[in-house]
């Protein structure tokens, strides 16, 4: 009996296809096996490509652990999503006190610019002219004045529309006066930007400037107070030949 | 040829008709896919052996894959589906490997 079933196997097997001992069902039926074999593994590929297919086919342990995953997920999402928030919040700040530093910085520039004569300064302020028909007005005189211009608060001062600078001086030289090398004519135009009020009165002050000036024979002086005086830049910077910046201070 | 051409077809209609799996034989699928894989190779083995028949694919290919989800069924009622489909992909696995050796074999001749 097993011997019969062993020889019915060993003969089905050892057929070959090749020997046409199949039926052409069967043989049918074989390659409808592997259509179906092809649509079945196309099919299970396909399934569970996005997770909302996927979750319907999983067991509820299973379901269990993708929703423990997916809350531990999202909760380092959500923690990193703090810091970030952190972070930015950290930049903005700095960027702010950046821009206030810039801020003053650049405020800070352009006073020195002012104090250097590099910008045309317009305000507030007075023009004083002085007539001197017998040019009796001395480079002392006119230095006083500039020192009582300035102890009065202005902020940057031309005569004849040299500006002064920290570096200007008065000289003279084939009796005219010179202001940084340029000569002076009458009658001279001081214009000082500063508190006209202030100005007006320092200059108004017995013994002051006003009456030094006119203790000269024929020399008067108009003091105005304006609203807006403009005083001009210095026609070419101030250059430095000896002196430069010691170390100490160029490192801040 | 012709049953690799049917595999072919097989592939192409699952693409152009995008089948929604049914629920409840969602489980089942893998190891129906694995266990008919197992035939698949089997038979290719015959083949190259010179000892392929029908009817023997056919049976190796219908009781393979009705014995692979009955025992998923089973484990799923038994409530022990996971380990038991694991198993059976396990053994299918290791059956088409050793196909595939043999496969191997024949085409290399190592």
């Amino acid at each position: 009996m097993t011997g019969t079933a062993h020889q019915e196997r060993t003969r089905g097997l050892q057929r070959p296809t090749a020997t046409g001992s199949s039926s052409p069902w069967l043989r049918a039926a074989t390659v409808l096996a592997c259509a179906l074999l092809g649509f079945l593994l196309v099919t299970q590929l396909r399934a569970g490509e996005d997770l909302g297919e996927r979750l319907d086919i999983e067991r509820e342990q299973d379901l269990a652990q993708i929703l423990a995953d997916l809350s531990t997920q999202s909760d380092r999402l959500q923690e990193e999503v703090t810091d970030l928030r952190l972070t930015l919040l950290g930049f903005e700040n700095s960027a702010q006190s950046d821009e206030l530093a810039l801020d003053s910085l650049r405020r800070r520039l352009q006073e020195l610019r002012v104090l250097a004569g590099t910008l045309a300064v317009e305000g507030e302020g007075v023009e004083m002219i002085v007539e001197d028909p017998d040019t009796q007005v001395t480079q002392g005189l006119l230095v006083d004045s500039v020192q009582e211009l300035r102890d009065a608060g202005a902020e940057a001062i031309a005569v004849n529309d040299v500006r002064l600078v920290a570096s200007s001086s008065f000289t003279s030289g084939n009796r005219r006066l010179v202001v940084d090398g340029k000569p002076l004519d009458a009658p001279y135009v001081l214009i000082a930007v500063g508190p006209a009020e202030t100005i007006g009165k320092a200059l108004a002050i017995p013994g002051g400037a006003v009456d030094s000036l006119e203790s000269r024979s024929a020399v008067t002086t108009t003091v105005n107070q304006l609203a807006v005086v403009n005083v001009p830049a210095r026609a070419e910077p101030v250059s430095f030949v000896y002196g430069e910046p010691s170390p100490a201070d160029s490192q801040q | 040829m012709i049953a690799l051409l049917a595999l072919l077809l097989g592939a192409t209609l699952g693409l152009v008709l995008q089948p929604n799996v049914p629920l409840a034989l969602a489980p089942y699928l893998p190891v129906a896919v694995v266990a008919a894989l197992d035939a698949l190779f089997g038979g290719v083995r015959a083949r190259l052996d010179e000892t392929f028949s029908d009817r023997v694919f056919l049976v190796s290919f219908l009781s393979n894959v009705i014995l692979a989800v009955f025992l998923v069924y089973l484990g799923d009622q038994l409530n022990v589906g996971d380990a038991l489909e694991t198993a059976v992909i396990v053994v299918f696995g290791v059956r088409i490997f050793q196909n595939l050796a043999a496969v191997r074999r024949h085409v290399f001749r190592v």
